[in-house]
């Protein structure tokens, strides 16, 4: 007797399901013409490629603004493959040369008044880099969409645009201090327009893309704004002023020696 | 006559008068050493919360109800450290500049507590000087420019970085204007403060050094006051808050920090800010005097008992006395010397006894953590019990339990030298009680 009624409710509720998702289907034509959600492999591997490629160099204007003081970075960057990352301040002159340097065997900072490097241990990849609010993670693209997260994705409609929205959770182990990440992307090319970082079930952080140019024939965010909300008023904009894919670097600028023969720079 | 004759009867009963003596010195060795022990406890505990923390006397901005930050710090300059030195109630005056950062080279890094010290009034004699381990402690001067920077190490610091004395380490840290501050630290020094969070993860500097690094250049972020004396740091601390607007140039003399506390400075007394620490004090102190009830108690009842079974034994013997014309007081006195004399030997024996413990103890300390199954640094309320703890004869207590203990057998030897004085001869004599 139960089950019979159990089976009557399943199928009852199955054809007011099919019966809504029909009516809503006439009453919003364009979402009928919707295509098919990309992979969510190939969309994340697209937003892990986004400022990396094979390998690039570029040029960036950092000015982070917090309660207490303002200020402005430019620094020089480099990455080849996945592994390999490379940034180096250029300016103020207090902290010329200090650099961040990552390749498989860890992360450093680069003193330049002590010419020494320091590891930075893996458990601070989410702390802040330089006073930025951006991380080292952030700067230096330690995690992989990837590899180290599970996504979810679905159209979405903003500003009376359809736009692509990614429900990144991290994989079990990975080294993620996020419970959860949504990306916004253009529909038809992906590209990213803002990124919420969640601890639990509260935003912790925005970042939001802007100033999308193409670099290299492909279009890319050229200003990077991320907003800390538990700190109103505080944020760090990140500014390519100059961005190069697919250009020729040495596996030797990712050594100490290479480190800080371009730290020393002038 | 009345001391040999109680000198002879001791000797006459040599296993009994052995064991009396013995037991004396047993309570008296143990409260000696207990009271040095106790002592390198609470001494521990109070220069923990002071010296290598908070000062009798903290002086730090008011920041309302913020908690106070890197940026928040004050002007500070000599001529105001003098005039605070100046004040009858201030003994010294130390500014310090505190901040994190991260300190390691190319193999491994910590995240450390960085202390910036006025090594001119923090010198050879503070808290930090004394519990150096292994090395020295920072010069009185900083090294001069273009050289490595001074650093002492918490010992479990220094272990976790693989540090020795010599080695140069690399400090990174946030500045106060947003700037990356990093400077190479040549490692001069191990501490072992007994401060928990200082032995894991301080780095201890020079506060120029400290300043420069931290973009503080002539600013503290506290000023520690000692005073003459910690018993009455309350009233002297009311009379230091009266003081200091002159002597910083400051308009407001906070109590607390709190909506109110927006402009000036706050001072607080070591009690209101380590209140854990305080009343742990206090409780040891208390526990002291139970201790010493409980090993009085102890050895009293015994005393008792013995005197009670010397006089039971030895009923025949005062029978004969008394009958050949010794007088019932001097029998009592003889009996009450006989028990003055055991208590001033057993007292002298736990002296002796009490000091050896206290020489090896200090010498070879004594390891709490070998008394538990754990296994790991102990600490309460910041004070690390994971190491051996050492005593000391000046922190002893000598006089008290010697004189308390021959004090306390002379009280009970009463009892039995009145019983002996009502002893009938003739009833004694025959053995009937």
């Amino acid at each position: 007797m139960t089950s019979k009624r159990s089976l009557l409710l399943a199928s009852l509720a199955l054809a007011l399901s099919l019966a809504a998702e029909s009516a809503q289907v006439r009453a919003d034509p364009e979402r009928a013409a919707e295509p098919a959600v990309p992979s969510a492999d190939e969309v994340m591997q697209h937003l892990d490629r986004l400022y990396r490629a094979d390998s690039s160099q570029g040029r960036v204007t950092m000015e982070i603004t917090t309660d207490r003081w303002s200020r402005t970075l430019v620094l020089d960057t480099w990455s080849k493959g996945e592994d390999y990352a490379l940034a180096v301040i250029r300016s103020p002159a207090r902290e010329r040369g200090t650099a961040t340097l990552r390749n498989p065997r860890g992360l450093w900072n680069y003193a330049p008044r002590a010419d020494r490097l320091m590891r930075i241990p893996a458990g601070m990849m989410s702390d802040s880099w330089m006073g930025s609010h951006f991380s080292n993670d952030d700067v230096m693209r330690e995690t992989s969409w990837e590899d180290d997260y599970d996504t979810q994705l679905s159209w979405v409609r903003q500003n009376d645009r359809r736009v692509l929205r990614a429900v990144s959770t991290p994989k079990p182990g990975a080294p993620v201090v996020w419970t959860r990440v949504v990306t916004y992307m253009r529909a038809q090319d992906w590209v990213p327009l803002r990124t919420d970082y969640y601890d639990g079930d509260t935003r912790v952080r925005t970042m939001r893309y802007s100033q999308i140019e193409t670099v290299d024939g492909r279009p890319v965010p050229t200003r990077l704004e991320l907003i800390p909300h538990d700190q109103p008023g505080e944020r760090t904009v990140m500014s390519y002023e100059d961005l190069e894919f697919d250009v020729s670097i040495s596996d030797a600028l990712f050594t100490p020696r290479g480190l800080r023969r371009e730290a020393q720079r002038r | 006559m009345i001391l040999r004759l109680a000198g002879r009867n001791l000797v006459r009963h040599r296993w009994r008068s052995s064991l009396t003596a013995g037991g004396i010195a047993v309570a008296v060795g143990l409260l000696i050493f207990l009271s040095s022990w106790i002592a390198s406890i609470t001494n521990q505990m109070i220069d923990s919360a002071t010296e290598a923390g908070v000062g009798h006397v903290r002086v730090e901005p008011a920041v309302g109800d913020a908690t106070p930050a890197l940026y928040d710090s004050f002007a500070i300059d000599e001529a105001a450290l003098a005039s605070l030195e100046a004040e009858p109630d201030v003994t010294r005056a130390s500014p310090r500049v505190a901040s994190f950062g991260l300190l390691g080279d190319e193999d491994r890094s910590q995240v450390v507590q960085l202390l910036g010290l006025d090594t001119r009034r923090e010198g050879e004699a503070s808290v930090f000087a004394r519990s150096v381990s292994e090395g020295r402690w920072l010069d009185p001067e900083p090294a001069e420019m273009g050289m490595p920077r001074e650093g002492v190490l918490g010992h479990q610091l220094a272990e976790l970085l693989g540090a020795e004395v010599g080695d140069e380490l690399v400090v990174f840290t946030q500045a106060a204007d947003g700037s990356l501050g990093n400077d190479v630290v040549e490692v001069v020094g191990r501490v072992r403060t007994g401060r928990g969070d200082l032995d894991r993860g301080g780095l201890l500097m020079h506060m120029e050094d400290a300043q420069v690094l931290l973009a503080l250049e002539e600013r503290a972020h506290e000023i520690v006051l000692t005073t003459p004396d910690l018993d009455a740091v309350e009233e002297a601390a009311a009379r230091i808050a009266a003081a200091l607007p002159a002597a910083l140039g400051v308009d407001a003399v906070h109590r607390a920090h709190g909506p109110e506390a927006q402009d000036g400075v706050v001072l607080n007394t070591w009690m209101e800010l380590a209140p854990h620490a305080a009343e742990m004090i206090d409780f040891a102190s208390g526990a002291w005097y139970v201790i010493y009830a409980f090993v009085f108690a102890l050895a009293g009842v015994g005393i008792v008992n013995t005197q009670r079974m010397s006089v039971l034994e030895r009923r025949r013997e005062f029978g004969v006395v008394l009958a050949v014309g010794m007088s019932p007081p001097l029998l009592s006195a003889i009996i009450v010397a006989e028990t003055v004399l055991l208590a001033v030997t057993g007292a002298l024996l736990g002296v002796m006894l009490g000091t050896a413990a206290i020489l090896i103890a200090g010498r070879y300390g004594i390891d709490p953590a070998a008394f538990t199954a754990y296994e790991g640094e102990m600490s309460v309320l910041g004070v690390s019990f994971g190491e051996p703890m050492y005593t000391s004869l000046a922190d002893a207590s000598f006089a008290a339990p010697t004189i308390a203990m021959a004090g306390l057998a002379f009280v009970f030897a009463i009892p039995a030298a009145l019983g002996a004085m009502r002893l009938d001869p003739v009833r004694a004599i025959s053995g009937r009680t």
